[in-house]
C-alpha cells in the first residue's frame, strides 16, 4: 500500500509540475480589474488632481449657511431636517462631519498626488509636467488646509498663533501616521509655504481653470494673508495675482433674465471650484435679507443678475459663478473681482485711498449700467476702507467669503457685526467672536485619533 | 407490466470452454433507470475476491470455480446473487429497494462520484424524478422546497439562495454553482433545466471544502444528462405549455381610492400647499390634474360648477383597472425538449435540443431560447476514455413592457384617478418630468411632441438583450493499474450578451432630450441633439477557462476500501463591457451623427444650461485562480470511515503579498455505520450510522486591493480631463474570508424500507471577514475594508420519507424540516453609528454585534396620543419629539425584534399513486419571522403621491386612539412623524406563512399498448404553481414575500414521452 501511495504522490508531483508551469508567480501578478491603478506615473498623479468632483466640489458651504446675507421663513424652516436646522440657527451640536471629512479626503489626493510626483525623477522631457503636477498638489494641500483652519481652528491672530491649536497636518498618505494638531501657527506656516512653493512651481495660467496656476496660487495667498490680517503681503499678492489675470466681466453683457446669468468658467474665474450641498439654503427658500437687498441701486446691475424677485416678493440668490442659480451650492473659488477688493482693502489700509478707490471703482464700472456710474469718493483711506468692506459684501455675495469675513472683521473689532435669526419667535443670536465661530471637531474623530476639542464655554 | 420484483440475468449463450479459473466480465445497472451502477460491490464467496464497477458499470472479477456465484450489492438495492456463468459478458440488474426512490447512493461533488455509504460529509441529492417534477424554465428555483437547508429568498426583485444560512456579510452570499465538475462563470439560466440529471448540494466543510476558498456558501453541483455505455438508443421528449393569469394589481396595499386622494388634494390645496409648486416656472414641478383643475377655477379660467363636475368624474376612476387592462396579460409559456441517446461498449452519446418560448405577465417582456448540449464518452481502447460537451445557448429577451409608470421629478407614482387610455383605447398622456401644462405649449408647435403616452411607449419600444453562450468541455482518462488512474479535462466558456435600447423619434426618452436640448432664438429653434433617434448599445463579454490534472486511487483490500484524490487546477475568468450612445441614429442605415460633449448648450425654457448626456464607458474585470487539492476516505468493514480533504487556492486578489494570497483549506470527518455493530438489535431500525465533520469553507472578495489604488474615470463633465479616483488606502493586511463548519449527522432507515430519513445538526464560525471599520476621518477615508467581523451561524436540517400506505393505492411522504438562525459576533461599525438609523425593513444584511443579520429593529411605540399623533419612548418617557426620537435613540429606546429571514422552514411533499395516475403536491411553510408592512407617510402622499391602504384606518376623531395606531393626517405634514411612526413597533407584522407550493398530476399510459418498446414510457401531467396562500399569521391578508405584485396563478400541461 505504501508504494502504492507513493506512486500517486509520484503523479500528483508531475501533474503538480504541470500547474506550476501555470502558477507561477506573474499568472496571479495579472490585475483583477483593469480600472485598478497603483499610481506611479504623473499622469496618474494628473488624473487624481484633475478629480473635479473630489477637489472642487467638496468645500464647506456651513460658512455661507451661517452667514447674515439670508434668512429663512417659519415654514421653510420648519420643513428643515434637524440637521438643516442646526447649522441655521448656530447650534453647538451642529454637523461638521462632512466638512472634515471631504478636506482631509482633499489632502489624501494631494498627497498621494505628492508621493507619486516626488517619485518620480524629473528630467529635461518631463520637467515641466512634474512641476506643473508638484505645484498643484501642494496648491489643493494648502488650500484644503486653509479651509480647515478657517472652520475648525480660531481666528489667526499673530501674537498668540504659536500657543493656540491648529489643525492635524496630513503630509502623508501612510495610514500609520498619527493624528496630532499643529499649533496656529505651524498651521498657517505651512499654508503659506505650501502655497508659496506652488506658485513657484505653477505655470502663470492653467487651463482649464480647474487647475490651479500660478496666479491661483497668489489669489489662494492674498486671501490667506487676508484671514492672517497680514495686509501687506495680502495687498502684494493680490497685485501678483492681478498682473497675471486682470480681466472683469462687464455686466452689460449679461442677460439678467436668464435663471442662471452668469456662466461657471468664466473670464473672471482664476481657479473654479464649488462646495457641498448646504443642509439648510437651498433655492428658493433661502430669502435674500430685505436690507441687503435693497442696499444694490436699481441701476446697479447686481441687483438683477444676483437675484430673482419670488411670488411672494422676497427674492433669493441666482448669480451664481457656478453657473447656477443655487445659493446652497456655493462658487468657492478665486476671482479677478475679489482680488480688486483685497488690492483695494490692503490700499486703504496702508493709508492709500486714491489707490484703493481706484481699484474699488475699476471693479464698480463693470456693475453698474453703462452710464450710470458715479465714482466713488471718500474723505480719507478709513472712511474707503468703510466703502470697500460694504461693496465687498455686496459683490462677493453668495460667494462663502462673508462668513470668513464676519471672523476676520469682528476679531478686528471696529467692523464687528452681532448675527441675530428669528424662527417661530424664538430669537437666535450670534455676538462677534462667539466661540461659535469655530466649529466642533467632528466627536468621531476624537473619538478615533484622541486629539483635543475646540473649546465650548 | 408487473413489479420487477427480483433481479433478471439477462444472458446471452456462447460457446467457450470451461475453466477452472477464469476471468468474468458484466456490468451492473439499475433496473428500473436503466442507468449503470458506479462502485457495486461484487464479491466471490467468503468475500475471497472482490472488486468495485467503474462509472460505466463494468467489472471483472477471477473467480475460481464455475460453480461459484457472485454476491452484488449496491446501498439502496437488493443485493443479489448470480451464478458466474460463461457468458462473455454478464448483465446485471439490481433492484431499487422498496422506499428508497429518490433515496441514491451515488452523489457527485463536482470532482469525482462517491458512495453516500463512505462519505461523512453533508450531501443532498435531488435526483431526476423529483427535479422533474416541477415545471420551470431555469435551474435552480426547482430546488426551493425539495433541498433540504436551501432557504430560497424570493421577492419581486430577485431570487436568492442560501445553503444554511449565510457565512459572510459583504463577500455575496450565493453558493457556488458547479455545472459538471467546473464552476459554470456565466448565468446559469442559460441552462436548460430538461438537460439535468441530478443536482447534489454540498452543506458542510467534508463536503464544500474540497472547492475550497469559494465554497463558504455552500456548492451546488448541477449534474447533465451523461451519455451511457451499452444503452441502446433512446429518445425522450418533454413538452409543456404552461398559462399565466395576468397579476393582481388589487392586491397590492399601496393604494387609496380616488375620491380620498382627491379630497386631500382639495383640503392641501386650501391650505396652499401646492402655490409653491403651481408658480414654479423654473422647475416646472409635476401637478396632477385636479389640482390644475382646482387653479384655473381659482384663477377664475372656468365656472365653478364646470370645475365641480370635471372633478366629480375623476372621483370614481381607478387607475388599477386601466393598468390591468393595458400594461398586463396572461402569458403563454411553451417549452419542448428532445433527447437523443444510446452508446455501444465503445461510443455513447447524448443530444439534446431545447426550445422556450416565454411571454411576461408584463405586456410587451418575454424571451425565446434554444439550447443545445451534445456529450459523447468514447473508449478507443482498454482503459483510456476521451469525453467530450457542448452546450449553445441562444436566447433574446425583450423588455418593451411598462411595469410601473414612474412620473419623474419627486413622483415615485400616478394618482388613483390616472387613465392612460380614452373610451376608444387612445393612449392618453400622463404628467412625466414636467408638468402637463407646461410641456403641453411649450415651444408653440416648434420642438416635438413632448407628452408621454404609456401605451405609445410600449409600441415604440425597442429594446432588447441577445444572448449566445458557448461551453465546451473535454476530459481524458486513464486507468492504469490497481485501481489508479489520471485525468486531465478542461473547459472553455464564452458568452456574448449584446443589449440594445433603441429609442426611436417618437419615443419619449428620445423627444424628451431633443426637445430639452433645443434653443429658440426667436427666429428658429436649434437643437443639440439631432433627430433620428437614440441607440444605447452595451456588449458584455465573458470568456473563462479552465484547465485540471487529477490522479483517483480506488482499491479494495479485504476489509478496507481506500479512495484518494489529489489535483491541480488553473481557472480564469474575463469579464469585459463596452456601453456606447448614438445620437441621430437611423435604424435603417444604421447612421449616426458625431456629437459635442464639450460645449454647454441652452435648455429649453428655465433649465440653465447642459451638456448632451454622455453615457460611453468600458470595463474588464480578469480574476484567477490556481488550486492544489486532494481527500481521502478509508473504510473499514462497511462500518467505519474517515475522510480528509485539504485544498490550497490562491488567486490574484490584487496586491495582496504571496504568502496571504493563498488560504490552505481543511476539513475531516467520521461515519459510524452502528446498525452493523454485532450489540445493535433494534430491530425496527436496522439500518443507523452517524457521522460528523469539521472544516473550513472560505470566500472571496477580489474588489478589494492592498496597497493604494486608483480608478480612471475617463472625461467626466465639466472639465472632461482624464480624471481617476482612490479607491482605498494602504491596506496590506487584507486576507481571505474563512468559515469553520461542525457538522454531526445520524442516518437511518426503518425494517422495511419504509421510513428513511436523517437529522443533521451544524455550527457554523465566520471569522476574517471583511467589513468596513470606521476610521479616523482625518487619514481621508472614513471606514477601511478589514478582516474584523465575525458571524456564526447553527442549524438543524431534518428529513423523513415515509411510505405511508403501499397497497393499490400508495402514498408517500417527504418532509423537511430546516431550523437555521445566524448572529453577528463582532462588527466594528456598529459602536459608532446612530442606533435609530437601524430601524428599518431588515431586508438587506445590517450587522449590528450581538443581532441577527437580519434583524428588523423599530422605533418603541407607545400608542396613538389622543390627537392622533404617535407616540415613541425617550426613555421611560413618552415622547413625540420625533427628530430626537430618531436621532437621539439609544438602543434602549429601539425594540430589537426578530430576524426577517425564516429561522424555521420546510415543506411537506405528499404523493399519491393509484394505478396509472399520480397527484403529488408540496406544502411549504416558514415560521418565526417577521416584516415589516410599508404604511401610509403623509409627507409621501403629499409630496410624492405615494398611498398606502392604512390611510383608510387614519385616526380621524378623538377615540380613535383606542382602535387604531395609524397616526391622523396633518399639515403641515412632519417628516420626522411619518418616520418615526413608518419605523415603530406598529408597523412590524409577524411573517408565518403556509403555502400551496404546487400540484403535479400525472398520468402514465399503458406502454405496452402503445409503444413497442417495452421500456418507454409516455406521460401527461399538469402542473400548477403560484396557488393560494394556505395560511398566514398578518391579519392583513399579505405575502410577506410579495407585498406588491405575487407571481400570479401557472398551470402547465406537458407530456413526457421516453421511448
Amino acid at each position: 500500500m505504501i508504494l502504492l501511495i507513493s506512486n500517486i504522490t509520484k503523479l500528483t508531483l508531475c501533474i503538480g509540475i504541470l500547474i506550476c508551469f501555470f502558477s507561477c508567480k506573474k499568472y496571479l501578478d495579472e490585475k483583477t480589474n483593469k480600472k485598478l491603478v497603483v499610481p506611479s506615473t504623473l499622469q496618474d498623479a494628473q488624473a487624481l488632481l484633475d478629480n473635479y468632483k473630489q477637489l472642487n466640489l467638496t468645500y464647506p458651504s456651513t460658512g455661507q449657511e451661517s452667514d447674515d446675507d439670508h434668512y429663512l421663513l417659519d415654514n421653510n424652516y420648519n420643513a428643515l431636517s434637524l440637521v438643516g436646522q442646526q447649522v441655521y440657527t448656530w447650534d453647538v451640536n451642529a454637523q461638521t462631519y462632512n466638512d472634515w471629512s471631504y478636506l482631509y479626503g482633499n489632502v489624501l489626493y494631494a498627497n498621494l498626488a505628492l508621493e507619486t510626483t516626488e517619485n518620480i525623477k524629473p528630467d529635461a522631457s518631463n520637467i515641466n509636467s512634474w512641476k506643473f503636477t508638484k505645484g498643484q498638489a501642494l496648491f489643493f494641500r494648502a488650500f484644503s488646509f486653509f479651509h480647515i483652519a478657517e472652520y475648525f481652528a480660531i481666528p489667526y491672530n499673530a501674537t498668540t498663533a504659536s500657543t493656540e491649536l491648529g489643525i492635524p497636518l496630513r503630509m502623508t498618505s501612510d495610514v500609520n501616521e498619527k493624528t496630532v494638531r499643529a499649533s496656529l501657527e505651524e498651521t498657517y506656516r505651512q499654508i503659506t509655504a505650501d502655497l508659496t512653493a506652488a506658485a513657484s512651481l505653477l505655470p502663470e495660467t492653467a487651463d482649464p481653470v480647474s487647475r490651479p496656476g500660478k496666479a491661483a496660487a497668489f489669489g489662494a495667498l492674498a486671501r490667506v494673508y487676508l484671514a492672517m490680517n497680514n495686509f501687506v503681503d495680502a495687498g502684494l499678492y493680490a497685485d501678483s495675482c492681478l498682473l497675471l489675470h486682470p480681466v472683469l466681466i462687464d455686466y452689460n453683457k449679461l442677460d439678467s433674465t436668464l435663471p442662471a446669468p452668469v456662466n461657471s468658467f468664466n473670464e473672471e474665474v482664476i481657479f473654479q471650484c464649488s462646495t457641498l450641498q448646504a443642509f439648510s439654503i437651498y433655492s428658493p427658500i433661502a430669502k435674500t435679507d430685505t436690507l441687503f437687498y435693497e442696499s444694490y441701486a436699481n441701476t446697479d446691475l447686481r441687483k438683477h443678475i444676483f437675484f430673482k424677485r419670488n411670488p411672494d416678493g422676497t427674492h433669493s440668490f441666482k448669480g451664481s459663478y457656478n453657473g447656477s442659480y443655487r445659493y446652497d451650492i456655493p462658487f468657492n473659488g478665486i476671482a479677478t473681482d475679489e482680488m480688486y477688493l483685497i488690492r483695494a482693502e490692503c490700499s486703504a489700509r496702508a493709508g492709500a485711498k486714491d489707490k484703493a478707490l481706484n481699484d474699488l471703482n475699476t471693479l464698480l464700472q463693470q456693475r453698474y449700467q453703462e452710464g450710470t456710474f458715479t465714482p466713488l469718493t471718500a474723505n480719507n483711506s478709513e472712511e474707503a476702507l468703510g466703502l470697500i468692506l460694504k461693496e465687498r459684501r455686496k459683490e462677493l455675495t453668495g460667494r462663502n467669503i462673508r462668513w470668513f469675513d464676519l471672523r476676520r472683521l469682528n476679531a478686528e473689532g471696529k467692523y464687528s457685526t452681532l448675527l441675530t435669526r428669528k424662527e417661530n419667535g424664538q430669537i437666535y443670536n450670534l455676538p462677534p467672536n462667539d466661540p461659535r465661530y469655530t466649529f466642533m471637531v467632528p466627536p468621531q474623530v476624537i473619538e478615533m485619533s484622541g486629539i483635543e476639542q475646540n473649546v465650548r464655554q | 407490466m408487473k413489479y420487477l420484483t427480483i433481479l433478471l440475468a439477462i444472458i446471452i449463450l456462447i460457446n467457450e470452454p470451461a475453466y477452472s479459473q477464469r476471468l468474468v466480465k458484466g456490468f451492473v445497472t439499475a433496473a428500473d433507470t436503466q442507468e449503470p451502477l458506479e462502485g457495486a460491490v461484487i464479491s466471490t464467496p467468503k468475500n475471497k475476491v472482490i472488486t468495485v464497477t467503474n462509472n460505466k458499470g463494468e467489472f471483472t472479477i477471477m473467480v475460481y470455480q464455475d460453480s461459484d456465484s457472485l454476491g452484488i450489492s449496491f446501498t439502496g438495492f437488493v443485493t443479489l446473487q448470480v451464478a458466474a456463468s460463461t457468458q462473455p459478458v454478464l448483465r446485471i440488474e439490481l433492484q431499487r429497494k422498496q422506499g428508497q426512490l429518490g433515496e441514491v447512493t451515488v452523489i457527485s461533488n463536482g470532482y469525482q462520484t462517491l458512495n453516500r455509504a463512505r462519505t461523512t460529509g453533508s450531501f443532498e441529492r435531488i435526483d431526476s424524478a423529483l427535479y422533474s417534477r416541477e415545471v420551470s424554465t431555469d435551474v435552480l428555483s426547482r430546488l426551493d422546497g425539495i433541498t433540504s437547508g436551501l432557504y430560497v429568498a424570493k421577492t419581486e426583485e430577485n431570487t436568492g439562495y442560501y445553503i444554511r444560512g449565510i457565512s459572510t456579510l459583504y463577500a455575496g452570499t450565493e453558493p457556488l454553482i458547479i455545472l459538471d465538475n467546473f464552476p459554470y462563470q456565466g448565468d446559469i439560466n442559460n441552462i436548460n433545466p430538461n438537460q439535468v440529471q441530478s443536482i447534489t448540494v454540498l452543506k458542510d466543510a467534508a463536503a464544500a471544502s474540497i472547492w475550497g476558498a469559494r465554497s463558504g456558501n455552500g456548492v451546488i453541483v448541477i449534474t447533465t444528462k451523461k451519455a451511457q455505455y451499452n444503452r441502446t438508443a433512446h429518445i425522450t421528449v418533454n413538452s409543456s405549455v404552461a398559462w399565466q393569469k395576468k397579476p393582481d394589481l388589487f392586491y397590492s396595499r399601496n393604494f387609496i381610492p380616488s375620491k380620498d386622494f382627491i379630497d386631500v388634494e382639495q383640503y392641501l390645496f386650501g391650505q396652499g400647499f401646492y402655490d409653491d409648486a403651481l408658480n414654479d416656472t423654473y422647475g416646472w414641478p409635476l401637478i396632477s390634474p385636479v389640482v390644475e383643475i382646482l387653479n384655473r377655477k381659482r384663477n377664475g379660467d372656468i365656472p365653478e360648477t364646470e370645475a365641480n363636475r370635471e372633478i366629480e368624474a375623476l372621483r370614481g376612476l381607478d387607475f388599477r383597472k386601466d393598468l390591468s387592462r393595458y400594461l398586463y396579460q396572461n402569458a403563454l409559456q411553451q417549452q419542448y425538449a428532445l433527447n437523443l441517446s444510446g452508446g455501444t461498449n465503445m461510443l455513447a452519446y447524448i443530444f439534446d435540443i431545447g426550445y422556450n418560448q416565454n411571454e411576461s405577465v408584463v405586456a410587451g417582456n418575454g424571451n425565446k431560447r434554444l439550447t443545445l448540449h451534445a456529450s459523447t464518452r468514447f473508449t478507443p481502447f482498454k482503459n483510456l476514455e476521451f469525453e467530450t460537451e457542448t452546450f449553445y445557448t441562444a436566447g433574446k429577451n425583450t423588455y418593451n413592457g411598462i411595469s410601473k409608470i414612474i412620473p419623474g421629478q419627486d413622483k415615485f407614482n400616478l394618482y388613483p384617478y390616472a387613465q392612460l387610455a380614452d373610451a376608444n383605447g387612445n393612449a392618453l398622456p400622463v404628467p412625466k418630468d414636467y408638468r402637463m401644462g407646461y410641456v403641453d405649449t411649450a415651444g408653440s408647435g416648434l420642438l416635438a411632441d413632448w407628452l408621454y403616452r404609456p401605451l405609445n411607449e410600449i409600441k415604440n419600444a425597442d429594446n432588447t438583450s441577445v444572448l449566445n453562450d458557448i461551453l465546451l468541455k473535454a476530459s481524458l482518462k486513464y486507468r492504469i493499474n490497481n485501481g489508479l488512474d489520471v485525468s486531465i479535462s478542461g473547459q472553455y466558456e464564452k458568452n456574448y450578451n449584446p443589449v440594445r435600447y433603441y429609442y426611436n423619434s417618437n419615443a419619449y426618452t428620445f423627444r424628451n432630450l431633443y426637445n430639452l436640448y433645443s434653443y429658440n432664438d426667436g427666429a428658429a429653434v436649434t437643437h443639440a441633439i439631432p433627430g433620428g433617434g437614440i441607440l444605447d448599445k452595451s456588449l458584455n463579454v465573458l470568456s473563462a477557462y479552465s484547465l485540471r490534472a487529477q490522479a483517483g486511487y480506488d482499491k479494495i483490500f479485504g476489509n478496507s476500501h481506500i479512495t484518494a484524490l489529489a489535483g491541480a487546477e488553473v481557472q480564469q475568468s474575463r469579464a469585459s463591457g463596452q456601453l456606447n450612445r448614438y445620437y441621430g441614429y437611423d435604424d435603417d442605415i444604421i447612421a449616426f451623427s458625431p456629437m459635442d460633449y464639450i460645449n454647454y448648450y441652452p435648455l429649453y425654457g428655465n433649465f440653465g444650461y447642459g451638456q448632451v448626456p454622455f453615457h460611453d464607458d468600458l470595463s474588464d474585470v480578469v480574476n484567477r485562480y490556481t488550486s492544489f487539492y486532494a481527500n481521502a476516505s478509508y473504510s473499514l468493514k462497511n462500518r467505519y470511515t474517515v475522510t480528509g480533504s485539504a485544498r490550497k487556492d490562491a488567486s490574484n486578489l490584487f496586491g495582496v503579498t504571496a504568502n496571504q494570497k493563498g488560504v490552505p483549506l481543511w476539513s475531516a470527518g467520521a461515519s459510524w455505520k452502528i446498525s452493523e455493530e454485532n450489540f445493535y438489535h433494534v430491530k425496527w431500525l436496522p439500518s443507523l450510522s452517524l457521522r460528523a465533520t469539521y472544516g473550513y469553507g472560505g470566500n472571496v472578495r477580489n474588489d478589494l486591493a492592498a496597497v493604494p489604488t486608483i480608478t480612471y474615470t475617463g472625461g467626466d463633465p465639466p472639465t472632461f480631463l482624464n480624471s481617476a479616483f482612490i479607491n482605498n488606502l494602504s491596506n496590506p493586511q487584507l486576507s481571505w474570508e474563512k468559515t469553520g463548519i461542525l457538522n454531526i449527522g445520524l442516518d437511518f432507515t426503518g425494517s422495511n424500507g419504509r421510513l428513511s430519513g436523517s437529522v443533521e445538526y451544524y455550527l457554523k464560525k465566520a471569522s476574517n471577514l471583511i467589513a468596513p471599520a470606521p476610521i479616523d476621518p482625518t487619514l481621508g477615508f472614513d471606514y477601511m475594508n478589514v478582516n474584523t467581523a465575525h458571524l456564526s451561524g447553527k442549524g438543524i436540517d431534518l428529513k423523513i420519507n415515509y411510505l405511508v400506505l403501499n397497497r393499490q393505492l400508495k402514498w408517500d411522504v417527504h418532509l423537511l424540516f430546516n431550523y437555521a438562525t445566524n448572529k453577528v459576533t463582532k462588527y466594528l461599525l456598529t459602536a459608532l453609528a446612530v442606533p435609530g438609523s437601524y430601524a428599518g425593513y431588515g431586508n438587506i444584511i445590517t450587522p449590528i454585534e450581538g443581532q441577527d443579520p437580519y434583524a428588523l429593529i423599530s422605533y418603541r411605540f407607545g400608542g396613538l396620543d389622543s390627537a392622533g399623533s404617535p407616540t415613541g419612548f425617550a426613555g421611560d418617557q413618552k415622547s413625540t419629539d420625533y427628530a430626537s426620537l430618531i436621532y437621539n435613540a439609544t438602543w434602549d429606546d429601539l425594540a430589537v425584534g426578530g430576524s426577517t429571514r425564516p429561522p424555521i422552514f420546510g415543506s411537506l411533499l405528499q404523493t399519491f399513486t393509484y394505478k396509472h395516475w399520480q397527484l403529488s403536491f408540496n406544502v411549504s411553510y416558514k415560521f418565526k419571522y417577521w416584516f415589516r408592512r410599508p404604511t401610509i407617510s403623509y409627507y409621501a402622499l403629499f409630496n410624492n403621491w405615494t398611498m398606502n391602504a392604512d390611510f383608510e384606518k387614519r385616526w380621524q376623531q378623538p377615540g380613535d386612539e383606542n382602535k387604531t395606531t395609524v397616526p391622523s393626517m396633518i399639515y403641515p405634514y412632519d417628516f420626522f412623524r411619518d418616520q418615526f411612526y413608518q419605523l415603530s413597533e406598529a408597523t412590524v407584522e409577524k411573517g408565518g406563512i403556509i403555502r400551496l407550493q404546487d400540484i403535479n398530476l400525472n398520468y402514465s399510459f399503458p406502454t405496452n399498448k402503445l409503444l413497442r418498446n417495452a421500456s418507454g414510457t409516455l406521460q401527461a401531467y399538469i402542473y400548477a404553481s403560484n396557488l393560494p396562500v394556505l395560511w398566514r399569521a398578518n391579519k392583513l391578508g399579505l405575502d410577506p414575500d410579495y407585498l406588491e405584485l405575487p407571481p400570479s396563478l401557472n398551470i402547465a400541461f406537458g407530456i413526457r414521452a421516453d421511448f
